[in-house]
This record gives structure tokens, sequence and C-alpha cells, in this order.
């Protein structure tokens, strides 16, 4: 009896070795057929990004110029000590900070503002939400012709009729662009409106997902509709605003053709961000391999930032 | 009865079939006689201009070239600012996507320096495919053909269009207030009080926009005017730059001035096409821009001023007078693999006929052959000012007398600079820099990229 059971447990525990066996060559067969389908889409990532960016980052150790072929030798960190002397590069590296910081905080705290009045009950506010995103649909440069025709001091309309308020207080408006002091805020204006919709569409679908529960208690509690803004709903969009600040900052520092096409970098360097700079340099003085130091000097910023906000936006999540 | 009828249709007959078999010839004879048998059938030709009324006018007759040699052309007209950029892209990575591109002398050093342009001399001297009647190289006006010239004497591209600069003004405000025409700096600056006073609204129109091509386009004329330089010693390479002598500094003052007192709003922006379309509005009473801007001007279609301007010279300053000067052309990219078919075209496009006819159909004032600015129809046609202020002879006294290095443009360098320049200028204009500080600057800046670029200073 004992054997027989002996035998059967046996030809049991083989029985469960071979299945466990096929288990383990299905598993193998099942990794093999995920990394056949997944070895092209590495391959296009690696091409289109990481080949450029090792690309980029060689070009930037030679004293290469497009129009003298014999200049593209190695210089080793000669770019980057120059850019260290270069005052302009730090003044437009300190304008892309500055618009960065300009125009992700006004979308920030417009877009939060939009995203409750459109969170709200109201007849008609189905076609309001869907007018709202037009501005995030045009192309940039289509952005800046408008806004440089709005500001225009011949044919647009924000001179003439802040003049025709304030004229006869003896005041006159001077053109936005035109002036140091406003160039600045007249291109932030101008991505404010643009990307503000993105904004408010995040921060109100993560509205619209939020439990209802903490505000029933709250009502309960008689907690007034100011507390519970302070102390419910914004925690709780938190993470979404630190998301949203995420991407429009690691985008907004990148801009460019707004620029190009509402100041050209002026009056004079008010607006020359790095980006501009760098195209300048790159692709109108065709000095590649300098505005590939610079490039790579804003990109190293760029992923320093990003790792910093990301472990304190996982921090958050966390926490909540 | 009926056989004299028959010998009078049969006369009829055949004079039509003569005057029709004649069309043809007419039609093509303004297309070189070497691209008429039929060996470039089929052939396509990229072409890239830059948008101008030159170019749009050409473009127009394109289908005439195309119907007598049988090749295809694909003509791309882009703004200025594009168009460089994405013709030095093009040559720089040698793709040999263009047979024809646009040229420009600002570019002249820079393109020939780097090797990406073809020498015309091998095909004007083969008469397998150079029409020497149509080409006719000696009707070119004298300047333009030598600004496309190489250091070595080659010819490496043909002038389209060349520029300078004049004094533009409003008759009629003139004649109210019983003012003449500036002749002097200082007289400009009294003139542009005297309308701002009494008419209370803008008296001058200036590019104030940076860049080489813009403010710059501009500038030279006060500063040479007023005894400055670029360079030490341009000519003679000695690049040590002096932009922050006592001249230069002045001429920077004198023309934000200008602009602050005098300019319409937002002047301090204003390219090309900004100060062309303020005139042209009445928003100012005189301008100092491009000479073949008077066709914009003097066509009431367009213009709120046609029939109301005259034109002079640029004022002069205590060291003499400097219009502005600038050259215009077409070439062959060395990596363009129809070469021949490429020149076809161009002595098409730069013909006598092809540009009489543009400049009659026009507007199209500036054209480069002497021949056609004596025509009768064209000078009928570009009558445009009063008395001794007429355009043309003013146009052709400014464009023989303008400096080959008005702007130092012959080095490789010079975007840099003329761009560094033109921010410094802006900066003045807009107040955020006092001339002082913006020249030291910029002074400064200049001789670090010529220092780094290597080119020689001091002798």
């Amino acid at each position: 009896m004992k054997i027989r059971e002996t035998k059967t447990l046996k030809q049991e525990k083989g029985a469960g070795r071979d299945k466990a066996l096929k288990e383990e060559k299905r598993l193998n067969r099942d990794k093999i057929t995920l990394m056949v389908f997944l070895v092209p889409a590495i391959v296009m990532l690696a091409g289109v990004s990481i080949v450029p960016t090792i690309y980029l980052v060689n070009t930037s150790f030679t004293s290469w110029e497009l129009s003298d072929v014999h200049s593209n030798v190695y210089v080793g960190f000669y770019n980057y000590l120059d850019l260290m002397r270069d005052s302009r590069f730090w003044h437009s590296l300190g304008l892309a900070f500055y618009f960065m910081g300009g125009t992700t905080g006004l979308q920030l705290l417009i877009g939060l503002i939009l995203a409750i009045l459109l969170n709200m009950k109201l007849r008609g506010i189905q076609i309001l939400r869907s007018i709202s995103v037009i501005p995030m649909v045009l192309p940039p440069v289509v952005v800046g012709m408008i806004w440089w025709i709005l500001y225009s001091p011949t044919v647009g309309p924000i001179h003439y009729y802040i003049n025709a308020i304030i004229s006869p207080f003896g005041l006159k408006m001077k053109p936005i662009l035109s002036i140091r002091q406003t160039a600045m805020l007249g291109v932030i204006i101008s991505d404010v409106w643009e990307w503000t919709p993105f904004v408010t569409l995040v921060l109100l679908a993560t509205l619209q997902s939020l439990p209802q529960e903490p505000y029933e208690s709250a009502l309960i509690d008689g907690a007034s509709k100011l507390q519970v803004f302070v102390y419910i709903t914004l925690p709780m969009l938190k993470p979404a605003m630190l998301l949203v600040f995420l991407l429009r900052a690691m985008e907004s520092v990148k801009v460019f053709p707004k620029i190009y096409v509402m100041t050209a970098g002026g009056p004079g360097k008010a607006t020359e961000t790095v980006n501009y700079y760098a195209f300048l340099k790159g692709l109108t003085y065709l000095e590649v391999g300098y505005a590939s130091a610079m490039v790579v000097i804003m990109f190293a910023i760029i992923i320093i930032f990003s790792i910093v906000l990301c472990s304190f936006l996982s921090r958050q999540i966390m926490i909540g | 009865m009926l056989s004299r009828f028959r010998s009078k249709l049969l006369l009829v007959v055949l004079g039509i079939t003569v005057i029709l078999c004649a069309v043809p010839m007419w039609t093509s004879a303004q297309v070189p006689s070497t691209a008429l048998d039929g060996r470039y059938e089929g052939v396509r030709l990229n072409v890239i201009l830059m948008n101008h009324p030159s170019t749009t006018l050409i473009r127009r007759f394109v289908p005439e070239f195309e119907k007598a040699t049988g090749m295809k052309v694909n003509m791309e007209l882009l703004g200025q600012k594009d168009l460089f950029q994405k013709e030095e892209l093009e040559l720089s990575g040698m793709t040999g996507a263009y047979d024809v591109m646009h040229f420009s002398m600002i570019y002249r050093a820079k393109w020939l320096e780097a090797g990406w342009v073809a020498a015309l001399d091998p095909l004007i001297n083969d008469s397998s495919v150079t029409d020497s009647e149509v080409l006719d190289l000696g009707d070119f006006k004298v300047a333009p053909l030598n600004s496309l010239k190489g250091k070595d004497g080659i010819m490496y591209g043909l002038p389209m269009f060349d520029d300078t600069t004049l004094l533009c003004f409003r008759k009629s405000i003139f004649e109210d207030l019983g003012l003449t025409p500036p002749n002097t700096f200082y007289q400009l600056m009294e003139t542009s009080e005297n309308i701002r006073v009494n008419t209370n609204r803008p008296a001058i129109i200036l590019r104030g926009q940076r860049g080489q091509g813009l403010n710059i386009f501009i500038w030279p004329t006060f500063l040479r005017g007023f005894g400055g330089k670029f360079f030490e010693d341009f000519p003679n390479d000695d690049f040590t730059p002096v932009l922050n002598s006592s001249e230069a500094k002045y001429a920077a003052e004198f023309y934000a001035n200008l602009i602050q007192k005098y300019a319409p709003e937002g002047c301090v922006n204003f390219n090309w096409e900004d100060t062309k379309t303020s005139f042209m509005r009445g928003a100012g009473a005189m301008i100092i821009d491009a000479y073949m801007f008077a066709g914009d001007f003097e066509d009431p279609s367009l213009s709120e001023v046609a029939g109301d301007v005259g034109y002079t010279l640029v004022p002069r300053g205590p060291y003499g007078r400097f219009p502005a000067i600038a050259m215009h052309g077409m070439m062959i990219p060395k990596t363009a693999k129809k070469k021949n078919a490429a020149w076809q075209f161009i002595q098409w496009a730069l013909s006598y006929d092809v540009q009489l006819k543009s400049a009659l159909e026009g507007p199209r004032a500036a054209v480069t052959k002497v021949s056609v600015m004596q025509n009768e129809d064209y000078l009928a046609k570009y009558d445009f000012g009063y008395g001794e202020y007429k355009w043309a002879p003013v146009a052709v006294k400014s464009l023989n007398m303008a400096l080959s290095y008005y702007r130092p443009l012959f080095f490789r360098k010079w975007f840099e600079v003329g761009d560094g320049v033109g921010i410094a200028l802006q900066e003045v204009i807009a107040g955020d820099k006092s001339a002082d500080t913006a020249m030291e600057e910029v002074n400064q800046e200049i001789l670090r990229i010529i220092e780094k670029a290597g080119l020689p200073m001091g002798k």
C-alpha cells in the first residue's frame, strides 16, 4: 500500500515538475514574444532620441562651423568654457527661466479658476468647455501672429482702445513689444492664452473625478465654501497641479515660435531666450559646435529640474 | 475673275500662315537659342529665390519658358530671413536639391569661401550653352555685375535686382509748410521737428528692428556720414573694430533721437515691410529706405500717397553722403545636377525681354539691364516724382555713388557682427542703454568674434 502510495506520490511529484517546466517554457516563450514586439519600438525610440542626443553631445565638443569644412575638429571643453564667459548666454538662460516661471504660474492660477467655473452645473456649460480649448489647438506661430497684431500700435485694438480711455487724462500707452520692460510680458500673455486651456482641462478632469465623501462630511460639519476649497479641494488637486506644472514648465522653457514671430529676440535682447540664441548661433551664424554646447547645458538643466520635480511629485502622491 | 479671287485668297492664307509661324519665334526670342533644340525636354528644374516683386513677376512668365524648352520649373519663393536660412542649410548639407538659387552680395564672401557656388565663366564662354545675344553681359549695370564676382574676378552670379536708399518725402506736406527736402543730417533733424510741431504727426520713418539687413541697412548712412566706421581699415584687411569711437556713438545717438522723437509708435521694431506700409498709409512725412519701394508708393491701388512723393538723395553728414547698396542675383550651386539647364533658365530670367516685360507689368522698378532703364515705356511708367525730385535720375546717381563696403559684408563673420551692432543700436533706440554704453559693449563683443575667428587686426 505504502509503495503504491509512494509511487503515486512520485508520479504526482513528477507530473507537477513537468507542469512547472511547461509553465516555465511558456513564460519564456511569452517573454521572447514580448521582446520581439518591443524591440522595434525601442530601436525607434533610440533612433529618434538617444542617437541624436549622443550626436548633439559629440558635436558640442567640436568647433564645427557649417561654412568651413575643415572646422569639424575636437576642441574638448573649449565651447563650454567659452559659454561660461558669454554673458549673452547667461542673460538668455535667465530669460528662459523668467518666461517659464511667469507663464506656468499664470496658467496654473487662471487654469484653476477656469476649471472650478467650468465644473459648475450650468446650462450651456458644455459649449463653454468646447470653446475654451480653441487657443490650444492653434499652431504657436499663428498664436504669435494673432498677438503681434493685437499689440501693434498702428493696427492693433489693444493700443487703440487703451489710449482712447487714458488719453483724456494726458496719458499715453507705449507699444508693448517695443520696450524692454513689457516685451517679454507681452510674449508671456500670448503663451498663457494658448496653454491655459490645457491646464484647465487637466484640472477639470481631476475635479470631476474627486470622491464626494469628504465634501459630504464637510457639509455635515458646517464647513464654509472657502474652507472646503482650501482644506479639501486644493490638497486633492495638488498631485494634478504638480503634474501639469511639470509638463508646462518643461515645455515653456523651450519657447521659440512666438518669440521668432513677435519680437525676433528684441527689443535689443529683451526677449532673446536661450533657444532663440542657440537658433541664431546654429542656424544663422552656422556655429553648430557652439550652439550644441548651449543646448546640452539647457538639456542638463531641464533634466535635473524634471528629476527634482518628479521626486517631489511622487512624494506628494504617496502622502496623498 | 475666279482665278483672281483664288490668288488673293491664297495670298491671304499664306500671309496668315507666315504670321502664325512667326509668333512662336517671337515668343521664344527671349529664351536662349541653346535651349530650343529639345535637349532639355522633360528636365525638371528646382529654383529657390527671394519673395520679391521681380521674382513674383518672373514666375508669371515661367510657363512661356517651359513651353519653349520642354523643361518643368518648380519655383519656390521665400521671405528673406527664411530664404537664407534654408539656403545655407541646403548648401552646407550639399543636398543638391536646387539647381538655381538666390545669391546676395551679403553672402558672397561666406559662400565663396565655403566653396558652395559654381563659377559661371565656363558656362559664359561655352557657346553651346550660352546665347550671347540673350545674355548680353555688357548690358548689365557695372556695379551690380561686379558685386557678384569673387576676389579672383570670376563671375559667380548674375544680378537680378539691386538696391540703394533714397529719402522719399510727401510733396503736399512739404509744400504746405514751405519746406525743402533736407540735404544734411542737421537739416533732417530740423525739418522733422518742424513737421512734428506743425502737423502733430510723425515726421520720419526709419528701420528700428535689429539685424544686419534691417536697421544696419540704414544706419551706416549716419555712421559714415559722421565719420565713423566699423573697422579700422576693412578693405585692406584690418579688422580692428572701432565702433566705440566718438563718431560711432554720436551716429547711434542721432539715429535713436530721430526715431524716439519723430518716428511713428513702434518704429523701434520696424522692419522694411513695416516702414514701407507705414509710409504708404501716410504715417510719416519722410522715409529713408529702399529705392525700389517707389513702385509700391506710386501704386494707387495699394498706396494712399501715390502721386504725392518726391525723391532725393539721402542726407549727407560732415564726412559725406553714403547711400546704402545691396545686390541680389541668381547662382548655380556646385552640387546642382543640371547646371546647363539651370544656366538656360538664368539667361532667360535676366534677359532684356523678361526684365522689361516684368517692369512694364510691374511694379518692378529695380532692373539690372541698362537698356531697360533707358527704354521709353519703362521711363514713362516709372516717371515718379516731380521736377528735380524725380525717382529715376536720383536712383541712378545714388547707385553710382554708393560704396561697395558701405556695410563691410565681404567676410564670413559679417552676419554675427552686423546682427550684434543691430542689437546694440536697437537698445539705444529703445532707451535701454545709452549710446556710449551700447557701442562700448558691442565693440568688445565684436573684438571677441574677430579674435576667435582669427581675422587680422592692426598692421
